[in-house]
């Protein structure tokens, strides 16, 4: 249907890449839910994954998700990535509630830096402010989720190579956790159908 | 539920942010010059409308101004001459109604007199031919007309006449 309007974004195409293969949900949002348009797993080879199940096989992995993009038509779409959760540092700061957004990405950033040392690891990261209940408590509870930039770098040329426009890459904890409820969908799609269900970002 | 993006979303939304504005302050720009130039345009227009009227004004001053001293300058003339003439006429009208009344005993009677521009016809009775040839030799209002023609003459059966003439008057 999106594609009868040039002007309409095409829907968030949610992708999760596991060693059990690359897991690829198209929803598009209706007024009652969400409506299935594509669905399916793209068995990987073991040899892209190391050990500790991190991606070391980016060319072969975007020829591989290049061919089922071009199959499905779906060149030009914007994704949504899962990590796995081993993928990624999940942390909790307290941090002054008065900080403006920049501010408080600055200060992230020096922890996440320090906590390399001495290699000064370089980090993407994002955070959400908890809600507090004390107005006056002088500490706000920050949650911070970072992964290196090295690594998420490459995931996001291979995505993109393969004709894909990545908007979002999140924690496929969280995706999971916004899929509960899907119905009749396959566990291994689960977490690509939670990332799928984010809104498609202005930008 | 936690919305978290690792994907550095900030940059792309400042980015995207400035290029929105970039394109708003251009289209402002475009949209304001392209009114400043319709509105010109407008303008433009309505003076270009505006001088055609006031040559088309000026054009029809002159003329009315053109005709104004001709129709001034030919009225004056028309005015003394035909103001001349009527007063000749008044003055000739006047002498001939003097001599008409200084005759008293004139054998006859006129019944209309009138006028057809410088021609004034009388209409009248008398009691014979020789009453009428009298009166139109003795007559001292003939010496205002340059001549004189009987136009009928009727003869009564108890002798009597019914004449018309007409006299012409001399010129003004």
């Amino acid at each position: 249907m999106y594609k009868l309007n040039p002007f309409r974004a095409p829907p968030l195409l949610g992708l999760e890449i596991t060693p059990k293969g690359a897991a690829l949900v198209q929803l598009q949002k209706t007024r009652r839910g969400f409506h299935l348009l594509h669905a399916t797993t793209i068995p990987l080879p073991p040899e892209l994954f190391n050990d500790e199940t991190a991606i070391t096989g980016f060319d072969e992995l975007s020829t591989l998700i290049t061919d089922q993009v071009n199959r499905l038509g779906l060149r030009g779409s914007p994704a949504a990535i899962c990590m796995p959760q081993r993928q990624v540092r999940i942390e909790k700061y307290w941090l002054s509630p008065e900080l403006s957004d920049e501010e408080m990405a600055a200060d992230i950033e020096v922890i996440l830096q320090q906590a390399t040392l001495p290699f000064q690891e370089s980090f993407s990261f994002d955070f959400t402010r908890m809600q507090s209940k004390d107005r006056l408590a002088l500490k706000q509870e920050v949650f911070v989720v970072a992964i290196k930039t090295r690594y998420l770098s490459a995931i996001i040329d291979c995505i993109e190579r393969a004709g894909l426009k990545v908007k979002i890459v999140e924690v496929d904890t969280f995706a999971r956790e916004r899929a509960q409820g899907a119905p009749e969908m396959a566990p291994d799609l689960l977490a690509a159908y939670g990332a799928a269900m984010r809104e498609v970002p202005a930008w | 539920m936690v919305e978290i993006n690792l994907y550095p979303w900030r940059n792309e939304l400042r980015q995207y942010q400035e290029t929105v504005t970039k394109r708003l302050c251009w289209s402002a720009l475009f949209l304001a010059m392209l009114c400043s130039g319709g509105i010109e345009g407008w303008l433009w227009r309505q003076g270009s409308l505006a001088n055609e009227r006031i040559m088309h004004i000026h054009d029809e001053i002159s003329q009315y101004a053109q005709y104004e001293a001709h129709l001034h300058a030919g009225s004056n003339q028309l005015s003394i001459a035909e103001l001349n003439e009527r007063m000749g006429r008044l003055a000739q009208t006047a002498q001939f109604l003097s001599l008409l009344h200084s005759e008293p005993d004139a054998d006859l009677c006129f019944s209309t007199i009138t006028r057809k521009d410088n021609v004034i016809l009388f209409s009248g009775q008398s009691r014979s031919h020789a009453d009428l040839n009298k009166f139109l030799h003795q007559w001292m209002a003939a010496t205002l007309f340059t001549d004189i023609h009987i136009d009928e003459i009727t003869e009564h059966e108890d002798g009597s006449l019914h004449f018309r003439f007409q006299g012409t008057e001399n010129a003004v």
